[in-house]
């Protein structure tokens, strides 16, 4: 059972072996996911985080709500993306990098400054957010997991989904 | 509880040269079915440096009317907060009020 508690400055994170697995695992597909769909930008646009070109939306709808349309319009949409594409990419790919490293290090309790519990925050929140739209999570979706079958075969992935809401919870509650 | 800052209206000055206020932009943060509550109100206090009381206010009014209005000011700060909410996971747009 995890544990997060704040210890002065710094919030104390300790994880069972099998979930620190599970969270690193699921990290790692979200990195997968943001850097598949990456566009094929000239590097060097890339590294100061504009493109020359447009990039387009993303077509998968879940890294299309880790990086959703700035305007209504899609115009201004495209042009803001155009801008800031590249750096969003990387900052949520950092944070979850950041995440997997931290896990895989030896030592318990993971010890996290304020800063580093705000990425963690942001990083557990974007494989929520991906999770989310797989299995199309809505405001009913207490009642919606109640009616899965016991063999449903997306059980393990609301499992994941709720023990990762309970992290965020336990960790929103030590930052504040 | 806190208020929200009211927009500043520039009066119109009286010469023949007609200057048109230029419109503040919004920032509006979307409601949405996985962000957490606590998070959202963490998020507006973290980014904004709204008072718990602030944010929490602004975090119900996204969850019992689907949207809220949580900054404003240029178009260039505008696209700021939006960046920076969208780094957080938020749901977030900007547009002239």
């Amino acid at each position: 059972m995890a544990s997060i508690k704040r210890k002065g400055s710094v919030v104390r994170v300790q994880f069972r072996p099998e979930e620190r697995l599970i969270l690193a695992g699921l990290a790692g597909e979200v990195m997968q996911l943001l850097a598949a769909e990456e566009s094929d930008a000239d590097p060097l646009a890339a590294m100061v985080g504009m493109s020359d070109e447009a990039v387009a939306a993303p077509d998968d709808p879940a890294v299309h709500r880790l990086l959703p349309d700035a305007y209504d319009d899609p115009e201004g949409a495209a042009e803001f993306r155009r801008l800031t594409d590249a750096e969003l990419r990387r900052g949520k790919s950092d944070r979850l990098s950041r995440l997997v490293d931290a896990l895989s290090a030896e030592g318990q309790p993971i010890e996290l400054s304020s800063d580093e519990a705000d990425g963690w925050l942001s990083a557990i929140n974007d494989i929520r957010l991906v999770l989310g739209v797989r299995l199309d999570v809505s405001d009913d979706f207490g009642d919606w997991r109640s009616s899965l079958a016991p063999d449903d075969a997306r059980l393990p992935l609301v499992a994941a989904y709720d023990w990762l809401s309970m992290v965020q919870e336990m960790l929103v509650e030590a930052v504040l | 509880m806190a208020e929200a800052p009211a927009i500043e209206r520039v009066e119109r000055p009286q010469s023949d040269e007609v200057v048109e206020p230029e419109r503040p932009w919004e920032t509006i943060v979307w409601n949405d079915p996985v962000n957490l509550m606590s998070y959202v109100t963490y998020v507006f206090q973290k980014l904004f440096g709204y008072s718990k009381e602030k944010a929490h206010k602004l975090m119900l009014q996204v969850h019992n009317d689907g949207r809220a209005v949580v900054s404003s000011g240029s178009r260039e700060q505008m696209e700021h907060d939006v960046s920076r909410l969208h780094a957080h996971g938020l749901w977030a747009t900007l547009q002239q009020d």
